[in-house]
């Protein structure tokens, strides 16, 4: 196992539990999907995946190890990144020192000329608009920029909230198509996505996840045609619409 | 009595950057309008500038007889025309059910809260986070709720002013697909009951199952304007946001 959760119990200040006794693992190289309602803890999870959070109780073993409570800068060194929901490139700086940054921690210069060169090359837009403050990049662009930054370490788990939210249908679809190549190039993905069709069908494990524990995991595409998911996850919004009668675009392609 | 909202030839540009030119555009009381259109295509502009957050450059806005160039955003508000933001712009250090009574008192900060949260108002309120499901966390500080809840509970709160005009920027993003289809449906019962809708939203699933007409813009102007088939059948439409 590339990363184990046992019972894992943590929350905010001096408020409530949020994680209520997370159960998960993560493989070397899978693809898991977190869905589940507002509220359910999926964010607080990631933030303690990457060591922004502390848990209160429970184990978080990483390539054997504990590291429950560490700091995220030594964590984002043994290779777990994390690209947060919103926005967080950094506006003024160009697109080029946004991806930089990401090497911030790599002391040996080969090294981050080697991974700077790697997320250039995943992500052209980062040498295509190089000299452009990200500011003035698309929403789908800045998470393309903030997702490369990420990968300049060449992270071994990359957790991603809700990469898509925001972003118009095409630039979604290139989000996502970046993702798989990520994960078939070797990188273990952590995602959380509220559009569950399109985080389910691209991820090939999912997660739903409730009032703060795992409820019920399974294959992507077994949890996308369970009815009770369905019907409690997934809703009406899931389903894709009738096929467009003969010469029209397909609507599917647009949801 | 709802009224249409009539956009005409409304420019905005920021620096060198035109954000809206010669934009034109008019939303039907009693419809629930959809804005569609690539990012960085004008339409959260669009809704600074009708809501008073913007002055545009040039143009007219107006809502029934009323010309709304110039009003500020708290004068818009009391003409009946509410919004919600793309990031939530909720009181992050009050209370969810403090946040709720915001709209609706017309008082300085100071005095919001000395005559206490009660009787009708509170029941709406809590009728209100009930619906979205965040009722329980009614004495939390908002700051403290996930993203989603925030969104929850920033529309919530848009309600509580009973607007006549709700418009929503991108409602359904963030939101679990169950709280999509209940946003859905009570949009539909509040449109049933003559509230209009004005909606940015890229879940074109949404859009295209609750929005009738959707009005298109590309690059500061209307490009497309019909019903979701003509809109999604529309070359330009594909070419500019939908894609192949």
């Amino acid at each position: 196992m590339l990363i184990q959760l046992d019972s894992v119990v943590a929350g905010y200040g001096s408020g409530g539990d949020i994680l209520r006794g997370v159960d998960l693992s993560l493989e070397q190289g899978a693809f898991t999907c977190l869905i589940g309602p507002n509220g359910a803890g999926k964010s607080t999870l990631l933030r303690t995946l990457c060591g922004l959070l502390k848990p209160r109780a429970g184990r978080i073993l990483f390539r054997g190890q504990d590291i429950g409570g560490q700091r995220p800068d030594l964590l984002f060194r043994a290779g777990i990144a994390h690209v947060p929901q919103g926005r967080s490139t950094f506006p003024q700086m160009s697109v080029w020192e946004n991806v930089a940054m990401g090497g911030y921690s790599l002391r040996d210069p080969q090294l981050l000329r080697k991974g700077l060169a790697q997320a250039a090359k995943l992500f052209p837009i980062v040498t295509e608009q190089r000299h452009k403050a990200a500011g003035l990049l698309s929403g789908g662009e800045q998470k393309q920029v903030e997702i490369a930054r990420a990968m300049v370490t060449q992270p071994t788990l990359l957790l991603l909230d809700e990469p898509t939210l925001g972003l118009e249908p095409r630039a979604a679809r290139v989000v996502v198509d970046k993702m798989r190549v990520l994960n078939e190039l070797g990188t273990t993905i952590l995602l959380v996505e509220q559009n569950a069709r399109m985080g389910l069908s691209a991820a090939r494990w999912g997660c739903i996840m409730e009032l703060g524990t795992i409820k019920l995991q399974g294959m992507g595409d077994q949890l996308l045609n369970d009815p009770q998911v369905k019907r409690l996850y997934l809703g009406q919004a899931a389903e894709p619409e009738q096929p467009a009668p003969d010469g029209e675009p397909d609507a599917r392609r647009v949801l | 009595m709802t009224k249409d909202l009539a956009v005409h030839s409304v420019a905005k540009s920021f620096g060198g950057v035109t954000a809206l030119s010669e934009c034109s555009l008019e939303v039907r009381a009693g419809s629930i309008t959809a804005l569609i259109g690539p990012n960085g295509s004008g339409k959260t502009t669009l809704f600074n500038c009708v809501t008073g957050f913007y002055r545009p450059d040039q143009g007219e806005m107006r809502f029934g007889e009323t010309v709304l160039t110039g009003l500020r955003p708290n004068q818009i508000v009391h003409l009946g025309i509410a919004r919600t933001f793309q990031i939530t712009r909720i009181f992050k250090n009050m209370t969810v059910l403090e946040n709720m009574i915001v709209p609706v008192r017309q008082l300085g900060m100071r005095t919001l809260f000395t005559a206490g949260i009660k009787g009708h108002e509170r029941e709406r309120a809590e009728a209100l986070l009930e619906f979205f499901g965040i009722a329980f966390l009614r004495d939390e500080m908002a700051g403290r709720l996930s993203f989603g809840q925030q969104k929850l509970l920033e529309l919530a709160a848009a309600l509580m002013a009973e607007p006549t005009l709700l418009m929503l920027d991108e409602p359904a993003g963030g939101l679990n697909p169950v709280m999509i289809d209940r946003l859905t449906g009570y949009i539909r019962e509040l449109n049933a009951d003559g509230m209009t809708f004005l909606i940015i939203e890229h879940n074109m699933g949404f859009v295209m199952q609750l929005c009738e007409p959707v009005i298109v813009i590309h690059r500061g102007r209307v490009i497309a304007r019909g019903t979701p088939a003509a809109v999604r059948a529309n070359p330009a439409v594909l070419d500019a946001y939908l894609g192949d």
